[in-house]
């Protein structure tokens, strides 16, 4: 990474959920290449101001209760017909109904768990604890829209662009988003 | 679906965002009150107390406790299945009020997902001292591969579903938890003047900057952890429910058992959590978070499962009477009127007749009054366990066998006992995790504009 690829965050910050909606909006119509807003909590309808897609996390969940259930029926059926076939009270050993409860068990066991690591890893890339907090507010009562460029003299733009939508406080720190 | 509160204001007070952090950090970043101190080593001493008798009873063998041929499960199945049903309301309150959009909600539910995680782990106990060798329940419990030859669990055996059912409903409730507690953590992280409390907590919020990408994927994740508790927390008393349901034990082999667990899961549940938070919330001084009318829709909720118990009380008794089948109807009259009949009006009394007081809406918001009534249904939840397990083992079909049911010194105390790890594990949470989901608050509370300024 060569000094002339430094890249920059122009930060301004909002003080109500409304104020950081318009804001997002405008920045979305000004196509920045890479901009994000950061809240103290899911502020409702900032996906459509900065046109964000619906997640994909719901198929990942599905896909891991598929895999829950074939292991269910993996692991009873193989149990019970092939490695310890044994004659309980004369249940018949293939018991579909009995093994229902463990196919929901497993399912959900897997969906849930691999839904929220996922989410964690996957879609948010965490743990990371390098990139930059900007201020120690946002997770109290903060709006944040940061926006990134790419170079130090697309600073001063961006600056003023913030302060024509009302940004309350304007800084820039080193580094990507 | 309307809100159980529909027009009164979710926080009192007139907070902004930052008096919540304050607020809700405050117990987190200040010394322990004496009081604190007080219930905490007094609940640490009783759970100390109650596991050494445990070891005790491990050492000697279970036959110290109660259980005599023919009530083979008595006190541990009994509080194995109290516990698991205390842990129902947290879930409830975290996954199905959440997908009704009941905002009220937030508020409680972090301690109430807390009392959950924490239930299930007392539960647990219970069936591991039942087996009298806890070390070999691994692979009794788990389909755990061994040297002896293909062994294997019985899947075809309801305990064995309720082992599934149990360990996937504490791994999801703790899941979810976590979830939730993540931004959290983010916000005591950012506002931490103490190194030690910035890396811990720094660790615990995993590196979470509050950023809306993150924030559209986190609530998406959120949605879908909700909706798989929701059937998950519904079958849980279910398969506990099948453990009576399907053997063939008069009293037990009734299609009714598994609404019939559920409702008074979420009976005894609710109770519990009016216990907790009507204390916690004068403690911690969260009356404004933790209101009143947060308290009187608990009651309501009380009020209503408390009626659904009754229902299956007399369903129950009219099945017995209708189905024509003497052992049926034996071993319901001797439920009433037979050596246990005082367990059984015990049960009665607390748990169908005491919530019909809150009827009235001065009684629903009488803190006193509601403090001891959510005593009485979580006594009469024991007792309806009780009802269930002795009623029907102590007069099974071979009369030459019947026999008196007694708890002895150390039933009593491993039920303290596991009193004492419950209130431990609740006080250590208020002392050191968020007991209010700051995020979700302020995301449900009315917006105040740009006056002020950080």
């Amino acid at each position: 990474m060569g000094n002339s690829r430094k890249k920059y965050c122009v930060v301004g910050y909002y003080f109500s959920p409304e104020d950081i909606l318009g804001a997002a909006e405008k920045a979305k119509n000004r196509n920045f290449k890479n901009f994000d807003t950061f809240t103290p909590f899911p502020v409702h309808g900032i996906e459509k101001a900065m046109g964000l897609k619906r997640s994909t996390l719901p198929y990942i969940s599905f896909g891991a209760g598929v895999a829950g259930l074939s292991a269910a029926i993996g692991l009873q059926v193989w149990t019970h017909l092939f490695s310890w076939p044994i004659n309980i009270g004369g249940k018949p050993l293939l018991a579909i109904p009995a093994y229902v409860p463990i196919f929901f068990e497993l399912t959900v066991l897997f969906a849930g768990v691999t839904t929220a690591v996922a989410m964690f890893t996957v879609y948010l890339g965490l743990p990371n604890f390098s990139k930059p907090i900007f201020h120690p507010d946002i997770t109290n009562d903060r709006f944040a829209l940061a926006i990134e460029v790419d170079s130090e003299d697309q600073v001063e733009p961006v600056k003023k662009f913030l302060r024509e939508i009302q940004a309350q406080e304007i800084h820039h720190v080193e580094g990507a988003l | 679906m309307k809100s159980l509160l529909h027009d009164a204001p979710l926080v009192e007070g007139n907070k902004s965002y930052a008096d919540i952090n304050n607020d809700v950090c405050r117990p987190l970043e200040s010394f322990p009150t004496k009081l604190w101190y007080v219930a905490f080593l007094t609940s640490l001493t009783v759970m100390t107390f109650g596991f050494g008798m445990i070891g005790y009873l491990l050492f000697k063998g279970t036959g110290l406790s109660g259980i005599r041929s023919p009530v083979g499960w008595g006190m541990m199945i009994i509080t194995f299945v109290f516990w698991i049903g205390i842990g129902h309301a947290g879930t409830l309150i975290s996954a199905i009020l959440f997908l009704f959009k009941q905002k009220w909600r937030t508020a409680i539910n972090r301690s109430a997902e807390a009392m959950t995680i924490f239930a299930v782990m007392c539960a647990g106990i219970f069936p591991l001292i039942h087996t009298g060798r806890p070390w070999y329940s691994a692979y009794w419990l788990f389909p755990l591969p061994n040297t002896m030859g293909p062994l294997w669990v019985n899947f075809r055996s309801p305990l064995l579903w309720d082992v599934f059912a149990v360990s996937t409903y504490f791994t999801i409730s703790a899941v979810f938890w976590y979830t939730g507690l993540v931004p959290d953590f983010a916000s005591v992280r950012d506002r931490a003047k103490n190194w030690i409390r910035k890396k811990v907590y720094g660790l615990l919020a995993l590196g979470w900057r509050g950023s809306s990408r993150g924030w559209s994927h986190y609530e998406i994740a959120y949605m879908i952890l909700a909706g798989l508790s929701t059937p998950l927390v519904l079958s849980v008393h279910t398969i506990v429910s099948f453990d009576f349901a399907v053997s063939i034990v008069p009293g037990w082999h009734t299609t009714i058992f598994p609404p019939y667990f559920v409702a008074g899961a979420i009976f005894s549940g609710f109770a519990m959590v009016v216990t907790l938070l009507v204390i916690a919330r004068e403690v911690f001084q969260l009356k404004e978070y933790i209101t009143l009318n947060h308290l009187e829709a608990m009651n309501k909720i009380i009020l209503a499962t408390g009626m659904l118990v009754g229902l299956a009380y007399g369903t129950e008794f009219f099945i017995a009477w209708y189905s024509g089948v003497e052992y049926e109807r034996f071993i319901f009259i001797q439920r009433a009127m037979g050596p246990y009949a005082w367990s059984y009006w015990i049960m009665i009394g607390c748990n169908v007749i005491s919530p019909q007081f809150f009827w009235f809406k001065s009684l629903r918001r009488n803190i006193p009054l509601m403090f001891v009534l959510s005593l009485f249904v979580n006594v009469g939840m024991w007792f309806e366990r009780f009802v269930i397990v002795v009623t029907s083992l102590a007069t099974d079909f071979l009369p030459s066998s019947w026999n008196y049911f007694r708890l002895t010194w150390w039933d009593y105390s491993t039920i303290l006992g596991s009193f004492g790890m419950f209130f431990t594990l609740f006080l250590l949470f208020c002392r050191f995790v968020p007991t209010i989901a700051m995020a979700e608050v302020k995301s449900v509370m009315p917006t105040k504009g740009s006056d002020h300024h950080g």
